[in-house]
C-alpha cells in the first residue's frame, strides 16, 4: 500500500457492552452476551439464544438526545450511538470536516417493517416507515444527525458488509478523496433474519460452539462499530493518537453457492491470501486471527481448512461470536474493533464454549483470554453470495 | 478520476430494448400509458443456463442478461471485479418472505425467498454463472447506489498498473407489494394512465415506475470497443437547493471545466412536481442552446435508473447524435461537436451525484 | 398407492420451481439430488417443509433428510409409514 491507513478512533455496541472499553472487560472476563430475547417480538424469542442488546429504542434514543419525532430505525440507533464514540475519539469536528461514510447493513430497518408491514395500506400514520427498509435510510438518518452531508454510501454484501465497508474507506482514503472516512456497520435484531437464518436451519438453541466437533448452528446478535480511518501523514501531523494500522485487505468471492461454502474454503483463502500480501507480510507474521466463526457446520470448516491452507503454522484463532452472537453486516467492523483491542493490549481472546476438537481440522482455537505478543492481526468476514473478505490490522509502532 | 478510466462495454435490459452497440440510440422507443413500466426483455434462456434459473428473481435474471451483455460487448470473458449498486435487492422476493412470516406466525417458512433477501444476491450470482473468484462488491445507497459502484471502480483501478476490466452495473426490480406502497406514500402517480411520453406534462406528485439492469465494462484501458472516458464523479447525500449551484461550480472546477464546455446535460427529471426544482435549477447555470436531455420516461424510476443516463451519454458521445425524444429544451442547438456531458441525478432530494462523461 | 407419487412429483416441480421437468420425466426412483434431478441442500430444506405442511409429518432428525429424500419412492414410502 502506497500511503499507510490509520485508524485514529473505534466506538461499538453489542450485546458485551456499550463502549468500547465495556466490550473489552467483557472480553478480558469471558463474559458472554449471549443470552434470552426480550426486546425483538418473535414466537421464537425463547428457543434461540441471542447476542441482544438489552437497551430499548426509547432508552438509546433518549440517551442520544434523539428527538421523538425523529425516525430512527434501531440500527440507526445502534449506529450513531457507536459512531458518536469512535469520532469523538477521532477528534473529528463536523458538519466541518471532509469526512466519508461508508456504512455497511444487512438488515437496514427492517426491525421497523416488519412492524408495520400489514398496516401501510390501513394507517396513515404507519406511511412514513415505508421506506425504512432500505439499507440506504438507516444510514442517511445517521448521516443526517450527524451532519455528513457529502459522500455517504452503504455497502451490503451480507455477513462480510462490515470489512468491505471498511476497505472501501480505506480504498476513499488512498485515493485522496477524503480527509476522513468513517466505516464500520450496523444490524439489529429483527423476525425476518431470526426467521431466515430458522428456515435455513443454521439457528442453535444452545449458545453457539465455534470450531467444535458438536458445534450446532450460530447465534445471532446485534451490534454497530466504526473505525475512523485517515492517512498516516495526516494523523501524524495532527498529533492524533494512532490506534492501529489497517496494512492490508482482501476481497474474493467463493463462486460456489448462493448461501454454502465451498469445502476447500477457496473464497475464504484468497480473501485471507490478498489481504497478507496487500499488507506486504508472510502468512507467518500474522499473530492472531479474529475468526468468522459463527458455528454452523458449514463456515467453520470450509473456514478451519481455508486457514490451514494460507498458513504452515497457525497463529492463535479465535471466534469471537460467542461473546456478541453474530451481529451479520457489523460483524465485520465489530470484529475489526476487537483486532485493534487485541493489539492495543496484546492479548488474544477466548473461543467461548469449545470443547471438541474438529475431527478434519488440526488445529484448536484458543480457550482463555491471554497475554501475547502481538503485531498483526486478520480478521475474517465470509457472507451469503460468496461474498469473502479478510482484514489485516497492524500495531503501531 | 484518480486516472483514466473508459467505458468499454454496455448491457442494458428494462422498459425499452438493449441496444447494440451498431445500432444508434435514437432507433425507436417503447411507450407506455400507465405508470408502471415492466421490462420487456423474454429472452433469459439464451443467456442463463437451463436449472440454474428455477430460483432467480428477476433482478438476477436481468442483472444476469445485461452483465453478459456488457462482457460481450466489450469482447471479455472474465472480469477483474464485480460491482453492483441495488436501491432494494431482489424486493419481490424480501416481500414475499416477509409476508409469508407475517401471514404463518413465523412458522414453517421456507428459505429459498430468504437467500434473496440480501442485496449482494445478483453480485453473487453473477460470480456464481462466470465462476470468477474476483473482487465483488453491492452498493446500496438509494440513488447514489448505481454511482456509488462505479466509484469504487475508480477507487479500486486507482493502485491498478496491469490492464483491468470491471463488471460494473446496477439493477433494481418491481414488486407488486412495492409498487402498491410507493402509490400510498407517493412515490408513484396516482393516476392509473400515465402516457410516458408526456410525464412532464402532469405536473402531479411522483413518477411513473421502472426496473431493469444496466451493466459496464469499465477498464483502465482504451481500445477499439471504447465508447467513452467517464471523467468525473461526485456524490452528495444530502443537499439542500440553495447549495446546488455552488457545489457545480466546485465539481467543475477541481475538474479544470467551465460550463461552457460541458456540451450536453442529462438530467434524471422524472415529472415529481415535488423534487424536479433540482434540475430546473441546474439547468438555469447553462446556456439555453447547450442540449438538456432526461431519459426517465423511457425508462421510469428506479433507484438505479441513472444506470441507463450513463448507457445514453456513452452512446451519445459515440454516435455524437442525439436522441429528440430525450431533449428537454426547444432552445438548443446542435453542437459542432458533442465532446463532455454532465449526467446529474437525484431523487426525492437526497443521494445528488454528478458524473462527467469525456470523448475519446 | 400410486397417486401419492404422482402427487408428490407435481407438487416437487411446483414447490421447487423445477420449470423444465415434467411429471412424466421423474421415475420413482430416480435419485433426486443426484444429476438426474439436481436438486440441492436448500430443496432439501424446502422438502422437509413440505413434508410438514401437507403431510403433518416432522423430520425431527434432518440428518435421515438423505435417506428420505433419497427418490420419489423412499420418500412416499416414508409418508405411508408415518401417516
Amino acid at each position: 500500500m502506497s500511503e499507510r491507513i490509520a485508524v485514529t478512533g473505534i466506538g461499538t455496541i453489542s450485546a458485551i457492552g456499550n463502549s468500547v472499553a465495556e466490550n473489552f472487560e467483557a472480553l478480558q472476563k469471558s463474559t458472554s452476551g449471549i443470552g434470552k430475547i426480550c426486546y425483538l417480538e418473535s414466537v421464537h424469542s425463547d428457543k434461540f439464544p441471542s447476542g441482544e442488546i438489552k437497551l430499548s429504542n426509547k432508552f438509546l434514543a433518549e440517551k442520544s438526545a434523539i428527538p421523538r419525532d425523529k425516525l430512527f430505525t434501531r440500527a440507526a440507533l445502534l449506529g450513531f450511538h457507536a459512531a458518536k464514540e469512535a469520532l469523538t475519539q477521532a477528534d473529528i469536528n463536523l458538519p466541518n470536516a471532509n469526512l466519508a461514510f461508508i456504512n455497511g447493513t444487512s438488515v437496514g430497518g427492517m426491525d421497523f417493517t416488519e412492524q408495520h408491514f400489514q398496516d401501510f395500506q390501513e394507517k396513515a400514520a404507519s406511511i412514513k416507515f415505508i421506506e425504512a427498509q432500505h439499507p440506504g435510510f438507516t444510514t442517511n438518518t445517521i448521516a443526517d444527525f450527524l451532519q455528513i452531508n457529502d459522500l455517504v454510501s452503504t455497502v451490503s454484501t451480507a455477513c462480510s458488509s462490515g470489512a468491505n465497508a471498511i476497505l472501501t474507506g480505506a480504498k476513499l482514503i488512498q485515493a485522496n478523496k477524503a480527509d476522513y472516512a468513517l466505516v464500520g456497520g450496523t444490524d439489529c435484531l429483527s423476525k425476518f433474519t431470526l426467521n431466515g437464518f430458522n428456515s435455513l436451519k443454521i439457528l442453535s438453541e444452545r449458545k453457539c460452539q465455534a470450531f467444535d466437533e458438536n458445534r450446532s448452528g450460530l447465534n445471532l446478535g446485534e451490534a454497530a462499530a466504526y473505525l475512523v480511518l485517515e492517512s498516516e501523514t495526516q494523523a501524524k501531523k495532527s498529533g492524533k493518537k494512532i490506534l492501529a494500522y489497517l496494512s492490508g485487505f482482501g476481497n474474493a468471492n467463493d463462486a460456489h453457492h448462493q448461501t454454502a461454502s465451498s469445502e476447500t474454503g477457496e473464497g475464504s483463502f484468497l480473501a485471507m491470501k490478498k489481504a497478507i500480501n496487500s499488507a506486504e507480510l508472510s502468512p507467518k507474521k500474522i499473530d492472531y486471527i479474529n475468526a468468522h466463526g459463527t458455528a454452523t457446520l458449514n463456515n467453520d470448516l470450509s473456514e478451519g481448512i481455508a486457514i490451514e491452507r494460507v498458513f504452515n503454522e497457525i497463529p492463535p484463532v479465535s471466534s469471537t461470536k460467542a461473546f456478541t452472537g453474530h451481529t451479520l453486516a457489523a460483524a465485520g467492523a465489530l470484529e475489526a474493533v476487537f483486532s485493534i483491542l487485541s493489539l492495543q493490549h496484546q492479548v488474544v481472546f477466548t473461543n467461548l464454549n469449545f470443547q471438541h476438537k474438529m475431527k478434519e481440522l488440526q488445529f484448536l482455537p484458543e480457550q482463555k483470554f491471554q497475554q501475547r505478543k502481538i503485531e498483526h492481526v486478520l480478521s475474517n468476514s465470509f457472507g451469503f453470495g460468496g461474498n469473502c473478505s479478510s482484514l489485516v490490522f497492524s500495531k503501531n509502532i | 478520476m484518480s486516472q483514466e478510466i473508459y467505458i468499454n462495454g454496455i448491457g442494458f435490459v428494462g422498459a425499452q430494448a438493449i441496444f447494440p452497440r451498431e445500432k444508434t440510440i435514437c432507433s425507436s422507443f417503447n411507450t407506455f400509458s400507465t405508470p408502471i413500466l415492466d421490462c420487456q426483455f423474454s429472452e433469459y434462456q439464451k443467456y442463463i443456463q437451463k436449472g440454474a434459473m428455477r430460483r432467480m428473481s428477476s433482478s438476477v435474471k436481468m442483472g444476469s442478461v445485461a452483465a453478459k451483455k456488457a462482457l460481450s460487448d466489450a469482447k471479455i470473458e472474465l472480469p477483474d471485479a464485480i460491482i453492483t449498486g441495488t436501491g432494494m435487492g431482489c424486493k419481490e422476493d424480501s416481500d414475499i418472505f416477509l409476508a409469508n412470516l407475517l401471514a404463518q406466525k413465523e412458522e414453517l417458512l421456507t428459505p429459498t425467498k430468504f437467500i434473496q433477501s440480501t442485496h449482494n444476491t445478483v453480485g453473487g450470482q453473477i460470480a456464481l454463472q462466470l465462476q470468477t473468484k474476483v473482487y465483488n462488491s453491492t452498493f446500496v445507497q438509494g440513488a447514489a447506489s448505481f454511482e456509488s459502484a462505479i466509484l469504487d471502480a475508480d477507487l479500486s483501478l486507482f493502485s491498478e498498473n496491469d490492464e483491468q476490466n470491471f463488471l460494473v452495473g446496477g439493477i433494481d426490480e418491481i414488486s407488486k407489494t412495492t409498487i402498491d406502497l410507493h402509490r400510498l406514500n407517493g412515490q408513484i402517480k396516482k393516476e392509473a394512465e400515465v402516457l410516458n411520453e408526456n410525464l412532464l406534462a402532469y405536473k402531479t406528485s411522483g413518477s411513473i415506475a421502472g426496473e431493469g439492469a444496466s451493466f459496464f465494462v469499465i477498464s483502465n484501458q482504451k481500445n477499439e470497443q471504447t465508447y467513452c472516458k467517464i471523467k468525473a464523479i461526485k456524490i452528495f447525500n444530502s443537499l439542500a437547493e440553495e447549495k446546488l449551484a455552488k457545489k457545480l461550480k466546485d465539481f467543475l472546477k477541481v475538474n479544470n471545466l467551465a460550463e461552457q464546455e460541458i456540451d450536453l446535460l442529462i438530467l434524471g427529471k422524472n415529472g415529481d412536481v415535488n423534487f424536479d426544482f433540482y434540475y430546473d435549477d441546474l439547468q438555469r447555470n447553462f446556456p439555453e442552446e447547450t442540449p438538456q436531455l432526461y431519459y426517465k420516461h423511457l425508462i421510469g424510476e428506479f433507484y438505479t435508473a441513472s444506470g441507463f443516463a450513463n448507457a445514453l451519454g456513452a452512446h451519445i458521445l459515440k454516435e455524437q447524435q442525439i436522441p429528440k425524444k430525450c431533449v428537454l429544451n426547444s432552445t438548443y442547438k446542435n453542437p459542432k461537436s458533442i465532446n463532455r456531458i454532465l449526467l446529474y441525478n437525484q431523487y426525492q432530494g437526497r443521494d445528488h451525484s454528478f458524473i462527467i462523461l469525456e470523448k475519446c | 398407492m400410486s397417486d401419492l407419487r404422482e402427487e408428490l412429483k407435481y407438487k416437487i416441480i411446483e414447490q421447487l420451481n423445477l420449470e423444465d421437468i415434467s411429471v412424466d420425466e421423474i421415475e420413482n426412483n430416480d435419485e433426486l439430488f443426484g444429476d438426474e434431478i439436481g436438486l440441492d441442500s436448500i430443496d432439501a430444506l424446502e422438502l422437509i417443509v413440505l413434508l410438514e405442511k401437507d403431510y403433518g409429518i416432522k423430520l425431527s432428525d434432518p440428518k435421515k433428510g438423505k435417506e428420505v429424500f433419497y427418490s420419489v419412492e423412499t420418500l412416499a414410502t416414508f409418508i405411508e409409514n408415518n401417516r
